[in-house]
């Protein structure tokens, strides 16, 4: 053959020119097809870190079948240091684009080292409910993919005064129970001729949960409040005594306690009354005059 | 049912062109008229394949020849490989079937480069500034490649090689 005749560009083929030109064709949109598979597989695998490349993908690739005309033995990546084309890649197989295009989209030359392997089974989880503390991250199974799901910062109360909680414990805040008083009736101090008489009264009061207990009794001016201390079995503290007041008639005064806990806090109230000692001495008082 | 494929702009009209040069081309490496056929139609898929990239490149060319000379010769090292096909003794046909398939051979051992350079201007005729346009390169690159690799040749196939070299006017 001449160098004349390499630039000849008369049809050389036995086969005919459109029947030639449709095998082509059907050739070249199977091969871009392919070529953008590889494309996105290896993306996917870049990914991934991993280069997550299916056996189908590269099985399917470059094995022409002669039914349809197509050339044998001529195309397709391979994978070089495996026997089997078809296999799956593992690590140290290179997947190699046998490909003499100079446009080839496969980095590194048309050479991919495997690194890693890669398993085609999809994770499942079994077993019971875990608890997880809060701010804990921890992976979801959803579907074939994994998300991983972030919890609540925190789902529980936070404790007055500094106190932490073990992850997880319920806080309910103090319950107080029904105030008694050892007295319903006192006497103011700046009456005269009452000597002996209540001019203050113990408060005992149930109280669960809670850390620090407080009693005020609300007169003009109000009292401070006063701490109650624990007994061992119930809180108690004393309200009184009352100065002189500015009526002569009975006052019922409101006595509150407030307790505090790592729950928060609870108030409850009773009353107690007080008035100025009477001319002839407390009732029931024995006649103190 | 039919499939219809949609064809690239300037596929069709530049397919017969391209195609007659492929396979001239894969003709001098091959010898054999059938496969140089298949060679070409494999040329021309993969032309296709590519054809949004190339199709309007001055190189594209080139790039077919390039494409063509390198199926011709993985396929005659695939061959050489797996099929020791007795030949007829005193048969110039066969000589010369030798000769290419030795040629083929050791152009397959050269380096990818020179063994472009040596392809696209020994077997498909360009010149060296085509090649040079068909590889991108510099034409100072492609004379430094094809004298490397022309040498290589001669050192090789020696006797066969001083043939050939009269033949294709290396």
């Amino acid at each position: 053959m001449s160098d004349d005749e390499i630039f000849d560009d008369a049809w050389p083929a036995t086969v005919a020119r459109d029947e030639m030109f449709q095998r082509v064709t059907a050739r070249g949109a199977r091969l871009k097809a392919t070529r953008r598979a590889v494309t996105s597989l290896l993306m996917v695998g870049s990914l991934l870190g991993a280069g997550a490349i299916g056996a189908g993908a590269i099985g399917s690739m470059g094995q022409p079948s002669q039914e349809r005309g197509d050339v044998p033995e001529l195309a397709g990546p391979v994978l070089r240091g495996s026997p089997d084309a078809t296999a799956v890649p593992g690590v140290g197989d290179t997947i190699v684009d046998r490909s003499d295009d100079p446009t080839t989209t496969i980095p590194g030359g048309g050479a991919v080292p495997v690194t890693t392997s890669v398993s085609p089974t999809v994770p499942t989880t079994t077993g019971s409910a875990t608890t997880v503390a809060p701010g804990t991250s921890t992976p979801t199974t959803v579907g074939s993919g994994t998300t991983a799901t972030t919890l609540p910062s925190t789902t529980a109360t936070t404790a007055p005064q500094g106190d932490v909680l073990p992850p997880g414990s319920t806080v309910l805040p103090p319950s107080i129970g029904v105030l008694r008083l050892s007295a319903d009736r006192l006497y103011s101090t700046g009456s005269t001729g009452c000597a002996g008489a209540d001019t203050a009264a113990t408060v005992t009061v149930s109280i669960k949960d809670a850390t620090a207990v407080f009693l005020t009794w609300g007169t003009q001016p109000g009292s401070a409040p006063v701490p109650m201390t624990w007994d061992g079995s119930l809180w108690q503290g004393s309200v009184g005594p009352f100065p002189t007041l500015t009526s002569e008639q009975p006052t019922p005064v409101v006595v509150v306690v407030t307790a505090v806990g790592p729950g928060g806090r609870d108030k409850s109230a009773s009353t107690v009354t007080v008035e100025a000692c009477p001319r002839g001495g407390p009732q029931g008082a024995g006649g103190l005059a | 049912m039919v499939a219809t494929t949609h064809v690239p702009d300037g596929f069709n009209e530049a397919f017969d062109p391209l195609f007659a040069r492929a396979y001239r081309v894969a003709r001098r490496i091959l010898v054999d008229s059938a496969s140089a056929e298949d060679v070409a139609a494999e040329t021309m898929a993969r032309a296709y394949a590519h054809w949004g990239k190339i199709g309007r490149q001055s190189w594209r060319e080139g790039w077919v020849v390039r494409v063509a000379s390198n199926l011709a010769l993985d396929l005659v090292r695939r061959r050489s490989r797996i099929v020791d096909a007795p030949m007829a003794e005193d048969s110039v046909e066969d000589d010369d079937v030798a000769v290419r398939l030795a040629l083929a051979e050791a152009l397959a051992l050269l380096p990818r480069r020179q063994r472009e350079v040596v392809v696209l201007r020994h077997l498909a005729g360009l010149s060296e500034a085509e090649v040079a346009e068909a590889l991108r390169v510099s034409t100072g690159s492609v004379k430094t490649h094809l004298h490397r690799g022309v040498a290589a040749l001669r050192i090789r196939l020696g006797p066969i090689f001083q043939a050939e070299e009269v033949r294709a006017g290396v």
